[in-house]
């Protein structure tokens, strides 16, 4: 009984990762209808900017080394300043174009920075340990759980929380939920496009910054590819929640995070090493039978 | 009533002039190149294979696909282990069933049976993707790249996980690649001509308008999807008798991003596009390539960290977008016009008329 | 003059959908574009919002040049726009949507009371979903809304469509209250009969081009009004 309630643990805390990756996605997605490929390098910046720039075997932390809340801080800030540059200087322009183009654009991103990381700082994966005494166990209630697994929970639960009550009780909130439903009739109310899609990429980038200390902190490894597993899944729990919608990228993310955590357990020993596989595989079986995702947006779909 | 002289410029020419560039091509480097410039025309040539394979899908449908390159991993695969020899399967490959392990088959067998499996491979994950929106479909289709990189990457008795099937027959000469180059072409142009083609693209421009028409628009994607991963596959196959060697981390994201920016930049919707994109990018990466090496100017030596090729591709792609999104043929096709031409229509029409 | 606009050419991609057009509306005026399907009309008020960027042309605001401006620095302007088909928020409330004519200018309670006395049965409603309102009281939202934003300059296009007729009699009820508080409109209309009882002057827009104008209530009953909508004299009709 204690092992099914500590991978349940483990469930929430993976969905919880994924919702906040999906949530990152979905922001931005639902201004602009730019799915963003370059969200996972997002991530993977803010973790690379830890160390010491250097194409060392070794990794010398930098901001790492920081005391925890200024470390938090400059990441989350750094992460949030990439992600306005990359509106402004490549979405912006791209503003008007059809959604083949901004995917595209994306990617390009992408590329971009995994290859601007990997000419920085080398292709070798590198070690770093950061807020490592989230990384001991506590005892609960007779269960062994770590203490970012609470973490993490304790705060998606309060981001999520602050994002729900940001955009339905605040002024500029309103705005980027109209804009996000009709964003030229928003723009007819005196809704200012620029400021409103900026505040998705600031939030987004937000996001990315915490799940790159998340991540960082878990797995205390540094690899310039290691934002596209976390992006890949981020699209997958968006497109099963419903493009569109944000509640549906938060419960894809979590739905991910189970169905990861389930296979691992259930899978027999030889196929655990192909469980992202199955993963997708079962999204695609999801999609099969509701391919408009399990809460389907109403913004999402075209009227004639 | 259509001239021939009309025929000739709207329908002979956009093929046979892309036949004609490339045969310049292949012939100066025949003649004028070296070992190494005949190389870079062999591997470009495959790359046209691979772009036209990706542009009958992607530029007829509006659907961007990140996961073609799944069709390029599944069909070098196969014909590795249908073309690898007997000896060295036993020994690198033990979990590959017996009628593959024993048996060596000729090339041309493996060609037909990779490209047929990586059509039959897209006409079964095709089912339930392309019903999909645009968007859906263009991340469910990374998926599958990420999928089939997965399960190869464990699957080491029968892939060799990591590591490389090596020691295939390197047939894949210029030659050949220009032979494939041309089926590739002529199967992307009969198909984008054809009713089916006509239809598809009727149904990317205004998917509505195309059903309320009567066309199918999931069968008449499918139908492009599966045609696009065989000659995908094609590429595939020459690309692993090119190099030799077949390996997992050879079919990921960097050529997924090199493939998809040569179309983009030539033109998604057009072969022109899909050639020209691929001359230019060739021509691009190799000038980069050579910067890396270094430039010796005699007193002073120009080198840039290795790296610069995938930002510069970066870089020109993302002009490309916010400049030219049509790309450089603005989508079209190579149609004659002109003063010339027009004269000479006119020509033939009065001698016609009178 | 408040709104004047010379010589404006607009187009989709290579598609021209304005030729050459000029309309002038006054202060106060009650200014209608009729025409059929297809003509430009729709086209004539994205443009004068600013989700439209003409090929050449000039928009007049109150002595500024407007063109080309984004939309929400033209509505910020006090032009106000209820583009056709309605266009609710209709995932949000019906609150929300009215609280979004307020983005411009601080939520000023007399102004939320005047325009929910005006438009009554909206205060039952304010905690529904927009989407869930009839067509009627839809249109009745969105012009609630936009008189939130307290324009100098109110923008409607095709008021009418897809609603009933004794909707249509509210509506245009409404907007000739409007009128007589002296609120500057632009009106866009398929369908004449109604516009032309409350408006002052009209222009036929036919295939991108102003076919004629003149005062409304000359130009009501005479044959030269047809005849510019249709392209034809009706006694062309055969009978």
């Amino acid at each position: 009984m204690t092992v099914v309630l500590q991978h349940v643990i483990d469930a929430v805390s993976l969905g919880s990762l994924y919702a906040l990756a999906a949530l990152g996605v979905g922001l931005i997605f639902g201004v602009m209808r730019l799915i963003n490929f370059a969200h996972g390098d997002f991530i993977m910046v803010g973790a690379y900017a830890l160390i010491v720039p250097s194409t060392a075997i070794v990794a010398t932390p930098l901001i790492g080394a920081w005391p925890a809340l200024a470390m938090v801080a400059a990441i989350l800030a750094i992460v949030v300043l990439l992600a306005l540059a990359t509106e402004r200087i490549v979405f912006r322009p791209l503003r008007n174009a059809d959604p083949a183009t901004l995917l595209i654009g994306s990617f390009a991103v992408s590329f971009f920075l995994q290859h601007m990381v990997l000419i920085i700082y080398g292709g070798r994966p590198k070690a770093i340990d950061i807020l490592s005494g989230l990384n001991e166990q506590v005892i609960v209630l007779g269960l062994r759980i770590p203490k970012l697994e609470i973490a993490t929970i304790g705060i998606t639960f309060v981001l999520l929380s602050g994002l729900a009550l940001f955009l339905k009780r605040t002024m500029f909130g309103l705005q980027i939920r109209a804009a996000a439903e009709d964003f030229d009739m928003a723009r007819l109310l005196g809704v200012r496009a620029n400021t409103v899609i900026a505040m998705a990429f600031a939030a987004s980038g937000f996001l990315a910054g915490v799940v790159a200390l998340l991540l960082t902190t878990q797995s205390g490894v540094l690899y310039f590819g290691m934002g596209v597993q976390p992006v890949l899944f981020a699209f997958v729990a968006t497109v099963i929640g419903g493009m569109g919608s944000l509640p549906g990228a938060a419960l894809g993310g979590f739905l991910v995070g189970t169905v990861s955590v389930a296979l691992q357990v259930l899978l027999p020993f030889e196929l655990r090493l192909n469980r992202d596989a199955f993963v997708f595989l079962a999204v695609i079986l999801v999609l099969l039978f509701r391919p408009g995702g399990l809460l389907q947006s109403r913004a999402a779909k075209e009227r004639v | 009533m259509e001239g021939w002289a009309d025929i000739f410029a709207r329908r002979v020419w956009p093929l046979l002039s892309l036949v004609l560039l490339l045969s310049a091509i292949v012939l100066l480097a025949a003649i004028a190149g070296g070992p190494l410039i005949q190389r870079t025309v062999t591997e470009a040539l495959i790359m046209i294979v691979l772009v036209v394979g990706m542009q009958i899908f992607i530029g007829n449908s509006g659907v961007v696909s990140f996961g073609h390159i799944s069709f390029m991993a599944i069909a070098a695969y196969a014909t590795a282990w249908q073309t690898c020899c007997p000896a060295f399967k036993a020994a690198i490959l033990p979990g590959l069933p017996e009628f593959l392990a024993q048996n060596q088959v000729s090339s041309l067998a493996a060609v037909v049976t990779s490209v047929l499996l990586a059509g039959a491979f897209a006409f079964a994950i095709g089912l339930p993707i392309i019903r999909l929106t645009g968007i859906g479909a263009s991340i469910a289709m990374f998926a599958v790249l990420s999928i089939v990189n997965t399960v190869y990457s464990n699957w080491d008795s029968v892939t060799g996980g990591e590591s490389s099937i090596i020691g295939l027959p390197t047939y894949a000469t210029m030659p050949v690649a220009f032979l494939g180059a041309l089926v590739a072409l002529t199967v992307a142009y009969f198909y984008k001509f054809s009713r089916f083609g006509l239809a598809l693209r009727a149904s990317r421009d205004d998917e509505f308008a195309a059903r309320a028409a009567g066309v199918n628009v999931y069968w008449h994607r499918l139908i492009a999807f599966v045609l696009s991963g065989g000659v995908v596959g094609l590429g595939g196959v020459l690309h692993a008798h090119f190099i030799g060697t077949v390996s997992i981390d050879a079919y990921w994201i960097g050529i997924t991003f090199i493939t998809l920016a040569m179309l983009v930049v030539g033109g998604m919707r057009s072969l022109a596009g899909a050639v020209v994109g691929v001359v230019m990018i060739s021509t691009l990466i190799e000038l980069l390539r050579q910067v890396e090496k270094g430039l010796d100017f005699g007193f002073f030596k120009l080198a840039l960290p290795p790296g610069v090729q995938e930002i510069g591709l970066a870089i020109v792609l993302l002009a490309i977008l916010i400049y030219r999104p049509s790309g450089i043929t603005r989508g079209q096709e190579f149609t004659l016009g002109g003063q010339i031409f027009a004269r000479f229509k006119s020509i033939t029409m009065s001698s016609r008329d009178s | 003059m408040l709104l004047s606009v010379r010589d404006l050419h607009v187009s989709y991609g290579r598609v021209p959908a304005l030729r050459g057009v000029s309309f002038d509306v006054a202060e106060g005026e009650m200014v209608c574009i009729v025409g059929p399907n297809g003509a430009g009309k729709s086209t004539c008020m994205r443009t004068v919002a600013g989700i439209c960027t003409p090929v050449s042309g000039a928009v007049n605001l109150g002595g500024d040049r407007i063109e080309g401006d984004p939309p929400e620095t033209i509505a910020r302007r006090g032009v106000s726009l209820v583009p056709e088909g309605r266009h609710i928020f209709a995932q949000l409330t019906v609150e929300e949507n009215l609280q979004l004519g307020t983005v411009m200018r601080r939520n000023n309670k007399e102004d939320w009371d005047r325009t929910l006395d005006h438009f009554a049965f909206l205060r039952s409603r304010l905690n529904t979903a927009a989407g869930k309102l009839s067509g009627g009281e839809q249109q009745q939202l969105v012009i609630a809304r936009a008189l939130l934003t307290r324009p100098t300059l109110l923008l409607l296009d095709e008021p009418s469509l897809g609603l009933a007729p004794q909707v249509v009699d509210l509506i245009y009820g409404i907007l000739a209250g409007l009128r007589e508080t002296g609120i500057t409109m632009l009106v866009v209309e398929q369908s004449m009969s109604r516009v032309l009882e409350v408006a002052d002057r009209v222009y036929v827009l036919r295939t991108g081009e102003i076919a004629l104008s003149g005062a409304a209530h000359d130009l009501r009953q005479s044959p030269e009004l047809a005849e510019a909508y249709f392209g034809f004299a009706p006694e062309a009709i055969p009978q």
